[in-house]
């Protein structure tokens, strides 16, 4: 018989296991510094443990992913001297954060995919991590965002759709599939 | 229907509710391109799955520093077994002892290896036989479990004898995330943890061609058996499942193998090890458009085993046209709530292994690695040279590298072994 202390622990452990790294990379994402992420992250999981989340039966991740959010934007917040506004912290790193296109020339198959997802605007870039790296439905990557599970949708219509294209343009017949779509070619 | 339309991604993600699902289904079965969109869609979606998997990987050396951070009461108690669990070295050395142990303890309680439970127990009647789940029940309060990380060890699933459980059900669903920790541990130079190996994952960690059901066929069920690499005098059969990408999902769907007791003596499901610690049914579950399952039955067959067992069922066995056994999926479609069958009936034709489809070679050699890695009882006569040839002649286009990657993976461990 294990004891409650002890089966919380492993409970723990076994969070701190899974999201830890998705959570750095996504705090990275938007603080675009490696060790606000880590701070950022250490913060959410101090926050997480002290708010008693682990009696909480329901799914974690919207949670850790909020929070880690919040705090990442705080972190930004204060470096820049500047007032968050909804999304406006957001979309200015727009302009700064996407790679230039044409630099995506070594076809190599790990990690080709996830630079091209780095050319997308931060909020499409959030969407494909949250969706595709953690799992997460619609409803709780809304939630995340706080904006609808519909927005949700037309972000992530849009990302892969450009993602297909800009994949196709750059790998040729590398890819596993093949894209069909080339609107606006 | 306009493949412009967010509600066409979402399908494809199986981000819709029931009642748009058939609504987008009934649009979909129209429109080529709308079929298309979908497929690519999922398959976009998977290749970012994937790659999301290896980058988790090469991120995760830097793990054990930031474990360490925790260094207050809580972690005083849970910490050394989270820093354990991070250090890959630490882990393997403790796993590899106690995973010793554990199997040991497998094998003494079941006490039957393949040819045991065959040749002991033809008759059927005399004792129950081994029932796959109580064999790892012992397991379960391990007080080694948490030394294995998320996974908790549960020994192997043994032969079963065809006379009585003829039926076998397949789980559905699988979670192929223990090949990449199998991957980064190797890469990091230890090999793994028998635990964390998980051979049903591994395998469907890479994808399979398996032909369009055909008609209005919303599965196609592709049954291949071989002679088996590992064990010459067995038979390997793959069970290879598909959807069609324009059928709505289904749920409540199980698979069922039955295999025909007079042709087959003792099977054993490959894998799924893992299955029988959890507490849900995951035999029972949906399955979406796109879907595709790859799983391995060892047989062993009737007139094999009846020269080591001097007993009973003589006569029928020599019926080569009888199949095999037979794959029954159940079903029920949104579209429709009765319950469904799709089944294929399998002969033997006798192929050897050097016949098998390419993706047999290569899931097959997959299935061995990972037996090899576990140290399992089952290896049979396979080596990691072995593996290499298979996965090599099974390689095929190999249009996104990943068994390429196997391949080197393969070696790296030969490699390990050695050193």
């Amino acid at each position: 018989m294990r004891s409650e202390k002890t089966s919380k622990g492993q409970e723990f452990e076994e969070i701190l296991r899974r999201f830890e790294i998705p959570l750095l990379q996504y705090a990275r994402g938007i603080t675009g510094d490696r060790e606000q992420a880590r701070d950022v992250v250490q913060e959410t999981f101090l926050k997480f443990q002290r708010n008693g989340a682990l009696r909480r039966k329901d799914e974690p991740a919207t949670w850790l992913f909020t929070v880690c959010r919040n705090a990442a934007l705080n972190v930004c917040r204060k470096e820049r001297r500047i007032l968050y506004v909804g999304e406006e912290l957001l979309e200015a790193r727009d302009s700064e954060q996407p790679m230039p296109f044409d630099q995506l020339e070594d076809k190599e198959a790990t990690g080709f995919l996830l630079r091209i997802v780095a050319t997308l605007p931060p909020r499409q870039q959030e969407v494909i991590q949250l969706k595709f790296q953690n799992d997460l439905s619609y409803k709780q990557i809304a939630q995340i965002l706080q904006t609808t599970a519909n927005n949700v949708g037309v972000l992530l219509h849009t990302a892969l759709k450009t993602l297909r294209q800009r994949y196709g343009e750059v790998a040729g017949d590398f890819i596993p599939f093949k894209p069909s779509t080339t609107d606006g070619k | 229907m306009n493949i412009d339309d967010p509600k066409l991604t979402a399908y494809a993600l199986n981000e819709v509710d029931a009642a748009e699902r058939a609504t987008i289904a009934r649009a979909i079965v129209e429109s080529r391109e709308a079929q298309h969109f979908v497929a690519e869609t999922q398959k976009l979606s998977r290749a970012l799955r994937l790659q999301y998997g290896f980058e988790l990987e090469n991120e995760v050396l830097g793990r054990e520093k930031f474990i360490a951070i925790y260094n207050d009461p809580f972690w005083s108690k849970a910490g050394p077994l989270a820093i354990a669990a991070a250090l890959a070295v630490l882990a393997v050395v403790a796993a590899v002892a106690l995973g010793t142990n554990k199997l040991r303890t497998v094998a003494g309680l079941t006490g039957s290896p393949a040819d045991d439970v065959v040749s002991a127990k033809p008759a059927a009647n005399q004792s129950p036989p081994v029932e796959v789940e109580e064999a790892a029940q012992p397991n379960q309060n391990s007080s080694h479990e948490a030394d294995a990380g998320p996974y908790a060890y549960t020994g192997e699933r043994p032969f079963v004898s065809v006379l009585s459980r003829p039926r076998s059900s397949l789980p559905l669903l699988v979670s192929s995330v223990s090949y990449l920790d199998v991957r980064r541990s190797i890469n990091t130079g230890v090999l793994p943890s028998k635990d964390a190996v998980r051979i049903e994952g591994m395998i469907n960690y890479f994808s399979y061609e398996y032909p369009q059901p055909s008609g209005h066929q919303p599965f196609s069920i592709n049954v291949d058996i071989v002679t088996c690499p590992w064990e010459p005098a067995h038979r390997l059969v793959r069970i290879g499942i598909r959807g069609s990408q324009a059928t709505a999902v289904t749920e409540d769907s199980r698979i069922e193998i039955q295999f025909n007791p007079r042709r087959v003596a003792s099977y054993r499901l490959i894998g799924y090890d893992r299955q029988l610690s959890g507490g849900q049914n995951v035999n029972e579950g949906k399955i979406g458009a796109g879907y595709t399952l790859t799983a391995f039955y060892e047989a062993v067959p009737l007139r094999q085993s009846r020269t080591t067992a001097n007993t009973v069922t003589q006569t029928v066995a020599e019926q080569p046209e009888e199949a095999l056994l037979s794959a029954n999926l159940q079903f029920r479609t949104r579209a429709n709530q009765a319950m469904r069958f799709v089944e294929s009936v399998v002969r033997d034709n006798g192929f050897t292994f050097n016949e098998a489809p390419q993706d047999l070679k290569f899931a097959a050699a997959v299935a061995e690695f990972g037996m090899i890695l576990r140290d399992s009882e089952y290896k049979g006569n396979g080596t990691l040279q072995q593996v290499l040839e298979w996965a090599q002649e099974g390689k095929g286009a190999d249009v996104n590298g990943y068994r390429t990657d196997f391949i080197e993976l393969v070696r790296k461990a030969q490699a390990l072994k050695r050193g």
